[in-house]
């Protein structure tokens, strides 16, 4: 549906939006994404797996193994300070990105 | 229900993770995908499409394996950074590749120019090859000489150890033992201090008898070079008081004369008689003294009977970290206190210590070194040649290079072509250079010490390989210079505008910098190689005090073991000269026969303190010092030396009777300036004091080289002084004759006596010049050289000036100029050239005289006639060299030259 590198773009602000409130699991996270996006964004354990390792290794993320009763064993990642300021940056470029684009084509609601 | 952990297990690998984070992640992984596959069957697929729909979420494990890794260590760096850094190394490498191809391009470019201009082209490859061979062939010969390390552990730690007679001014005395092992004894500064003495037995029952170069060593003289042997062992201290009779040979002489037999150890060898047995074989090239064969062990005790004669020389191994002058100092007191405890002996003797790398090459260090600085010459003079000539041709492709910054090329693109024309210049002649050097090295090796050469193979190895490229490259800076300054010069643009007919006028002050350059460097170099030439043709006129024509010489080494006890040696000596100086006066033709120790001229003699009978005993350390020279037959009538006074030696001079001086006249100057020397006594320090009156006084004979002041000498007659080693000369019969003759008249009276060094004495004569006559044959021929390239470059400037100014010189002729006023402004032109070259040159040699020692034979360095005449050499080399342009100026028609306008 999108271009690949658009996705790309976008995928770590995605992520850190998704875990701003609470932590959660790996596939939960493809999961919503789907789901919010109305089935348009699509990211694959493929793509979305190295992302979390990746975020993990910036020091954006912390992930840590978590058993409750009736479930599996899964691991959950939440944000880190690091991965709050990140968010915070990467949410107000987006702004400024949209707004930027929006201007030049036609779609600002100025 | 699927194994999705296992499914993970199998299709992902992951290199360079530690295992807890690997499982980690197929856990992780593994759980993730069993979700999916839940919801798959939740969403109503049958199992197998589910398992299949959940395998897309990872198409390609390669690829996720390897993001996964290159995710673990991106914490080092931001995406960002990655991103910008890849970036540069993408740009990086187009730069790279756009560089080297545009490289590719100028060489491609650089190589049709060259082509086109074939015969220019030639001239300057040759020009450099001539200026980088010699430097190259040179440079082999130094870096062997000066450069490169003996083959020794640890060589700079390795000093030879001589007795320093302050008396004569001799820092190479030999020393003698009792010193020696006092030195041993008293110093600590040496790991291992040994000796050797040269000492050369005849070999026989292998084939004819021959002469073996050897020394006698004293202590652990192999310990001190580090030696491992090739076969057996080498010799130690203790091997001279078990059993002298032992030898350690070199790998020469094992090939050449042992037949390199595998067995050789344990061998026995006869030396002057004495079987000897073989215990070592040394590596090849490696042993000291370089050109030795045989290494035989030698002790002396307090009572030995040679224990103060003085004929050792010291090697020894510092200590780990002592330095030279901490060395000096220690045996320097070493030697005062011997000074003090012997003063009949030690007087005015101390201890030098020279480097080994000395012994081996300081004889040539300044004439090499000296040759260097002519080549380096020759080289820029070359380069100002070569610089001149690329000026005219940019002179002709102004137009093209302006054509292209026309066209957008840059200053530093254009620079860039021009300095690829440069370098491919370079190393083409540098090339060339190296071929040329080959054959010249073989020339040179005539100026690089004997040790050098025997222990060295001289050549073009990888530091002389370097050498070549290096001033190649050097070379190309150097006359590539000049023509990227005119990429600079204001009126680079403007060639277009003149349509290609003008040409940069700044040019021209570069051009005459150029010339007068050469000028001046050539007269440097024809001042060095004009009082070369002076002081050698001096040295050849000098007379040496006999007449060297028509006498052949060789010389005979009375083996040790047939002297035998010291009362019989002497009859059996006497009687063998005896015979031998008979039978030789036997041979058809022959005039005289005679004989004496040392070969006059060579170098090498024996000299010794004496005192006069009739004089009070000087003090200790006083005693003045003369030569010693025994004489057999008609020595002195076979070489034509004068008798001046008295007689000479004859039969009356036996055994029995009272000995004979016969004396020369240096001594007397000296000694008898007013007074008649005939009947004095003479009492000289040998190995015991020997006492003898003067009957006669002969000429001077140069003995220690032609260059060299006559000494007071004595002469005593071979019956009453024996003396095993004589040099043996024939007057008159003719010369193939004698050489035929003489080594069979030899060998039958004793056929293990080999005749060694049999030449005639003109040949002697010239080898004693023979490494000046070399230097000076290499100067003249860099001085020649330079001659010739500064002449063409004089030529060069002049039929440019000529070429550039044609309309000029046309309209000129066409308002009435005479050819001949034409004429005198174009030489006059190249005279004022030549004439600020000399001045410059002038100053500078004579500069340079101040500071360089050329080694001169009775010729001032700053000797004005060869000033004079070499810079009216130049002079001249100017004029021809205008001329030819000069005739061309005058020649201008001016109807064909200025139709055009």
């Amino acid at each position: 549906m999108f271009n690949r590198e658009l996705k790309k773009g976008s995928i770590q602000l995605l992520i850190l939006a998704l875990l701003e409130n609470r932590e959660r699991h790996g596939y939960e996270l493809g999961k919503l994404i789907e789901a919010r996006s109305g089935g348009r964004l699509v990211f694959r354990l493929h793509s979305l797996y190295p992302t979390l390792c990746r975020m993990e290794e910036m020091g954006l993320l912390k992930s840590r193994w978590v058993e409750k009763p009736g479930t599996r064993r899964r691991r959950f990642y939440r944000l880190t300070a690091g991965g709050r300021r990140a968010l915070e940056r990467k949410r107000q470029r987006w702004t400024q990105y949209m707004q930027a684009v929006n201007q030049i084509v036609g779609l600002d609601d100025a | 229900m699927p194994d999705w952990k296992r499914h993970v297990r199998d299709n992902l690998s992951l290199d360079g993770l530690d295992p807890a984070r690997e499982a980690s992640i197929v856990e992780d992984l593994a759980q993730q995908l069993e979700d999916a596959y839940q919801d798959a069957l939740d969403d109503g697929l049958a199992p197998e499409q589910a398992a299949e729909s959940v395998k897309r979420h990872i198409p390609d494990w390669q690829a996720f394996g390897r993001t996964l890794e290159n995710s673990q260590g991106a914490h080092q760096r931001s995406g960002l950074e990655k991103l910008e850094q890849r970036a540069m190394e993408r740009n990086r490498r187009n730069r790279f590749s756009r560089w080297s191809g545009d490289l590719w391009l100028d060489i491609l470019f650089s190589f049709r120019l060259l082509r086109k201009n074939q015969t220019s082209t030639i001239l300057v490859i040759l020009t450099l090859a001539l200026g980088i061979g010699a430097n190259t062939a040179i440079f082999s010969a130094i870096e062997a000489t000066l450069l490169r390390p003996l083959p020794f552990f640890e060589p700079e730690r390795l000093f030879l150890v001589w007795e320093h007679n302050r008396k004569t001014g001799n820092m190479q005395n030999y020393a003698s033992p009792a010193n020696f092992l006092d030195w041993q004894d008293r110093n600590s500064v040496f790991e291992h201090l040994a000796a050797f003495s040269y000492r050369s037995p005849i070999l026989t029952g292998r084939g004819p008898a021959q002469r073996v170069s050897g020394v006698r060593v004293v202590g652990d003289f192999f310990a001190v070079l580090n030696t491992t042997p090739l076969q057996g062992r080498t010799l130690t201290a203790a091997d001279a008081e078990q059993d002298p009779n032992q030898a350690v040979i070199s790998h020469q002489f094992w090939r050449s004369t042992l037949g390199e037999n595998p067995d050789v150890v344990g061998q026995t060898l006869i030396l002057d008689g004495q079987p000897t047995t073989v215990v070592g074989v040394l590596p090849p090239k490696s042993g000291f003294p370089p050109g030795a064969d045989l290494w035989v062990p030698r002790i002396y005790r307090p009572d030995s009977p040679s224990i103060r004669g003085r004929h050792l020389i010291g090697v020894g191994r510092l200590g780990d970290g002592v330095t030279r002058s901490q060395a000096q100092s220690q045996m320097d007191s070493v030697a005062s206190r011997l000074e003090a405890e012997h003063p009949e002996f030690n007087t005015d003797f101390g201890v030098h210590l020279m480097p080994l790398r000395d012994a081996y090459s300081s004889s040539a260090r300044g004439t090499l070194l000296l040759l260097l600085g002519a080549v380096a010459l020759v080289l820029l003079i070359a380069c100002a040649n070569v610089a001149n000539l690329l000026l005219s041709r940019m002179a002709a492709r102004s137009r093209e290079l302006a054509i292209r910054r026309a066209l957008g090329a840059n200053r530093s693109r254009l620079l860039r072509q021009l300095s690829v024309e440069s370098w491919m210049l370079a190393l083409l002649g540098g090339l060339l250079g190296l071929l040329l050097a080959r054959p010249a090295i073989g020339v040179l090796a005539v100026l690089v010490p004997n040790g050098i050469r025997i222990t060295f193979d001289l050549g073009i190895g990888p530091s002389v390989l370097a050498f070549t490229f290096a001033i190649s490259v050097l070379a190309g800076v150097l006359f590539g210079l000049a023509p990227a300054l005119q990429l600079w010069a204001p009126t680079a643009g403007s060639a277009l505008a003149g349509g290609g007919r003008s040409v940069a006028p700044s040019q021209g002050g570069l051009r005459r910098f150029l010339v007068v350059s050469e000028v001046a460097m050539s007269l440097v170099l024809l001042a060095a190689a004009g009082l070369t030439i002076q002081s050698l043709s001096l040295l050849q006129r000098v007379d040496p005090g006999f007449d060297p024509n028509e006498i052949v010489t060789f010389s005979l080494t009375l083996p040790e073991a047939i002297a035998g006890e010291e009362s019989e040696k002497a009859p059996r000596q006497n009687a063998f000269f005896q015979r031998l100086i008979e039978r030789i006066s036997a041979l058809p033709g022959v005039e005289s026969v005679g004989g004496v120790s040392f070969l006059p001229v060579a170098g090498g003699i024996a000299s010794t303190s004496f005192r006069l009978l009739d004089r009070a005993a000087p003090a200790p350390g006083l005693s003045p010092v003369a030569d010693v020279l025994v004489v057999a037959g008609d020595y002195f009538q076979a070489m034509k030396i004068p008798l001046k006074q008295g007689r000479l030696f004859g039969p009356e001079d036996s055994p029995d009777a009272p000995r004979a001086v016969v004396i020369n006249e240096t001594m007397v100057r000296r000694h008898w300036p007013d007074a008649d020397p005939l009947g004095k006594q003479i009492v000289i320090d040998w190995d015991r004091p020997v006492t003898g009156q003067i009957v006669g006084v002969v000429g001077d004979v140069l003995h220690r080289g032609l260059a060299s002041d006559p000494r007071p000498a004595t002469f005593w007659a071979q019956p009453q002084f024996t003396y095993g080693f004589m040099n043996l000369f024939v007057r008159g019969g003719p010369e193939a004759t004698l050489r035929r003759a003489l080594p069979p008249l030899v060998s039958e009276l004793d056929p293990d006596l080999p005749v060694q060094e049999l030449r005639s004495m003109t040949e002697v004569m010239g080898e004693s010049v023979g490494r000046p006559r070399q230097t000076l044959r290499l100067l003249a021929l860099f001085a020649g050289l330079a001659l010739v390239l500064a002449a063409v470059g004089v030529y060069g400037v002049a039929s440019y000036w000529v070429g550039s100014r044609t309309r000029e010189i046309a309209i000129r002729i066409a308002i009435g100029a005479e050819p001949a006023d034409i004429l005198r402004t174009v030489l006059g032109r190249g005279l004022v050239l030549a004439a600020w070259g000399i001045a410059i040159g002038l100053v500078a040699a004579i500069g340079l005289a101040q500071v360089l020692e050329l080694g001169l034979y009775q010729v001032p360095q700053t000797d004005p006639l060869t000033y004079v005449i070499v810079s009216a050499l130049l002079l001249a080399a100017a004029l021809t060299a205008c001329l030819f342009p000069a005739l061309r100026a005058r020649r201008v028609d001016p109807i064909e030259a200025l139709r055009y306008e």
